[in-house]
This record gives C-alpha cells, sequence and structure tokens, in this order.
C-alpha cells in the first residue's frame, strides 16, 4: 500500500507527528514509487510557487496605526468634526441675544446665596511634580533643555505603552507634536524622570539639540552606562 | 489600554505577516492598493481587540479574507485583471522594455486566468501554503478540518496545474 496524499503533503511540509514521519520513511525507504511521486510532487509544488510570482508587486510600505485616509481613521474625524461642530452652534446658541439660558444662569447665581466673598487666590506654589504622557508613533524625539541646577534625567525602559516625562519640583512646561514632545523651563527643577517603553520603535533623547539616547527596535544607543537598576543617567548641568 | 507585552507582540505579528497577508490578498485580488488597506485594517482590528485570540496568525488571515471578500462583493471587483496602467503605477522599477512588459503581462494573465478558474476555498489553500503558513493555521483560517489540508492542498496543486496548463494550450 502506498502513500496518500494526505501523508505525502504532510512528508512535503513537515507537517507529520514524529512516530507517523517514522512510518512514512521506513515505507519510503522500500517502495521506489511513492520516493518518486514524493519527489515530483516537491519539484511541482516549486514549480507551482514560482509560477504565483508573477502576479506579485512590491508590498507597500504601511504602519500598524491607521493611517488619515483609513476607513477607522475617518470615522475618528467625522466624530471629531461633530463635536467640534456641536460646541460651536451651542456657543453661538449662548451668545445669541434672546437665548434664555445665559438669563437663567445669572437667575439661579443671584438666588444662591453666597458665604463669603472668595479669598484672592494665591501665587500659585511650585508643583512639586508635574509631567506629560505621550503615545509614541514610529518615531518620537524628546527635547529638554538643560538649566542651570543639578538636576539629572533618569531615563529607564518600561512596560508602558507611553512615553511618560516626570518632573520634580521648579515650574516646568511641556509641549507634544506628532513626533516630538518637549519640556521647557527646566530651571529649578531637581529630577527629571523619562520612561520609554520598551515597544516603542524609535525614539531619541535630545539635551539641547544634541542627541544623547536613542532606541531604535530593542536596540538603545547612548554614550552612558546603564546604573545597576538599569536607568540610564544624564546631567542636564549647563 | 492596551498592555506593552500586548502591543509588542501585534507589532511583531505585524512585521512578520503584513508582507504574506497582503501578498495572499493582492494575489486574489490583483489590487495592491486594497491589499494593503485590507491586510492593514486585519492588524489594526486584532490592536484594536485588546488581547490575543488563541490563533492570532489565523485570525488575522481569516479578518483579512472576511474583509477582502466584503469589499469584493460591494465594489464588484472580484478577480478583476490587473490592468496594464495598474502595474505601471504600482511598480516602482525602471519600465521593461515593450518585448518584457508584453511577455509579462502574459505570464500574469495566464496566473490569474488559472487562479480563477479555481474553487475559492482552492485558491484561498494554495496561496496560505505557498506563504508557508502551517497546517493548524490554513484549517483554521479557512474553517476546514486540519486532519484533511493535505489532501485538499494535492487537490488544489493538481486543480491550478491543470487550469495553467489549459490556458496555457488557449
Amino acid at each position: 500500500m502506498h502513500l496518500d496524499d494526505e501523508i505525502m503533503q504532510r512528508l512535503l511540509h513537515d507537517e507529520l507527528a514524529p512516530a507517523a514521519h517514522a512510518v512514512a520513511l521506513e515505507h519510503l525507504e522500500a517502495c521506489h514509487a511513492c520516493r518518486a511521486r514524493l519527489d515530483d510532487e516537491a519539484r511541482s509544488e516549486e514549480q507551482v510557487f514560482a509560477t504565483l510570482q508573477a502576479i506579485d508587486t512590491p508590498a507597500p510600505l504601511r504602519f500598524l496605526e491607521p493611517d488619515a485616509g483609513s476607513p477607522a481613521r475617518r470615522r475618528w474625524l467625522v466624530r471629531l468634526a461633530a463635536a467640534v461642530g456641536g460646541l460651536a452652534i451651542a456657543g453661538i446658541a449662548f451668545a445669541a441675544p434672546g437665548f434664555p439660558l445665559p438669563d437663567l444662569l445669572r437667575r439661579i447665581r443671584q438666588s444662591t446665596p453666597t458665604a463669603s466673598p472668595t479669598p484672592p487666590s494665591p501665587a500659585p506654589e511650585p508643583a512639586p511634580n508635574a509631567g506629560i504622557a505621550v503615545t509614541p508613533g514610529r518615531r518620537l524625539a524628546i527635547d529638554v533643555a538643560r538649566g542651570s541646577g543639578t538636576a539629572v534625567a533618569t531615563v529607564s525602559l518600561t512596560d508602558s505603552a507611553d512615553v511618560i516625562l516626570r518632573a520634580v519640583g521648579g515650574r516646568p512646561s511641556f509641549s507634544s507634536g506628532v513626533d516630538r514632545v518637549a519640556i521647557r523651563n527646566v530651571e529649578g527643577i531637581t529630577a527629571l524622570f523619562i520612561d520609554i517603553p520598551r515597544a516603542a520603535s524609535h525614539v531619541e533623547l535630545r539635551v539641547d539639540g544634541a542627541r544623547v539616547l536613542v532606541k531604535d527596535g530593542l536596540e538603545v544607543t547612548t554614550g552612558v552606562r546603564r546604573d545597576s537598576a538599569g536607568r540610564y543617567l544624564f546631567p542636564l548641568r549647563p | 489600554m492596551p498592555s506593552g507585552a500586548f502591543r509588542a507582540a501585534v507589532e511583531e505579528l505585524f512585521a512578520n505577516h503584513f508582507p504574506r497577508v497582503f501578498r495572499i490578498v493582492n494575489r486574489l485580488s490583483g489590487e495592491p492598493d486594497l491589499a494593503a488597506d485590507v491586510a492593514q485594517e486585519a492588524f489594526v482590528r486584532l490592536y484594536e481587540r485588546g488581547s490575543l485570540p488563541d490563533t492570532p496568525v489565523a485570525w488575522v488571515i481569516t479578518v483579512a479574507l472576511n474583509r477582502f471578500r466584503n469589499r469584493a462583493a460591494k465594489h464588484s471587483r472580484r478577480l478583476r485583471l490587473l490592468t496594464a496602467e495598474r502595474a505601471a503605477r504600482v511598480l516602482s522599477d525602471p519600465p521593461p522594455s515593450p518585448a518584457q512588459a508584453v511577455a509579462h503581462d502574459e505570464a500574469r494573465d495566464r496566473v490569474r486566468a488559472a487562479l480563477s478558474r479555481l474553487p475559492e476555498r482552492d485558491r484561498q489553500m494554495l496561496l496560505l501554503c505557498a506563504e508557508g503558513y502551517r497546517y493548524r493555521d490554513i484549517a483554521a483560517a479557512l474553517n476546514i478540518n486540519e486532519a484533511s489540508v493535505g489532501t485538499l492542498l494535492a487537490r488544489a496543486k493538481r486543480a491550478f496545474r491543470d487550469a495553467y496548463g489549459d490556458a496555457d494550450a488557449s
């Protein structure tokens, strides 16, 4: 009895369990017809797969994030536009003469007893901690300006999905764009912690415009050594 | 928000399988833009799902094939031959000589004609096997019994060879 199609194909594609594979090989040792058929099958498959390449075209560059033209992104844009439009219409209606809501709110305010006049608010205290979290796309640059203090930027790789910047002390300000996040006004901060997701594809840290760390895929390139906790430390002194 | 580990797993799947899923749908459709959209959407759906299914590869292939089927039905584009104009737009290589272009067009049309004569399941099975997918994934993606994948595959390859030979003779 010869090997059937199922066994032949599984032999070709290494899909037989070890025991069945051994039995099939034993049969092939003794059966010239099956050996010849297996060779034919292998050659024929190679030809078929080569033939299929005639209709191939190069794969375009695509990324996991839906691009602006994809249906999912378009739906979000439509929702966003609807929300913005709704707010705009509500604002115009609120300000329009004769719209009853402002007058109603004024009456409610007048009828509500006030305990005491609101004391003048003190000057805002410097926030002990301030930060920002952004989800990196394909590339993200983190821009840090040096300060005059003794702060150190501590960079850690984490399992978080976001790049997180946390500053201790001072009155820093943060800004972010599509591929960039920046921290300014670093005077007075005593520490800066930067968490970079291990899964991020390309993140670079720039201090005063100079690249001091590049994470590309799993590879991290930097001039400083990791400390015992696996973190990278960068002094922010001028 | 999906965990970092999940995101990393999906990104790895995307890096390894996007070109293959693209090639399968492109071979089925002859429309590279459509194939890229369908393949990309399948991975985005996986990411939006928030967790990995039992057989992630088969899941992505199933979603991609279903999306292709829906789109093809909606736009009546099923198995439309790739026109010379589209091919010229897609291929970024230097333009071939007229003789090369004719030979390439003929070869492409023959393969497409042969594929179009196969039953849908045979066509999908052949293309999944050509991408080297395991029988387990092929069975799960096409909803067939894993124990008979080899038999069905042998039949699909035979059918393609016959159809391709007929196209050669005609």
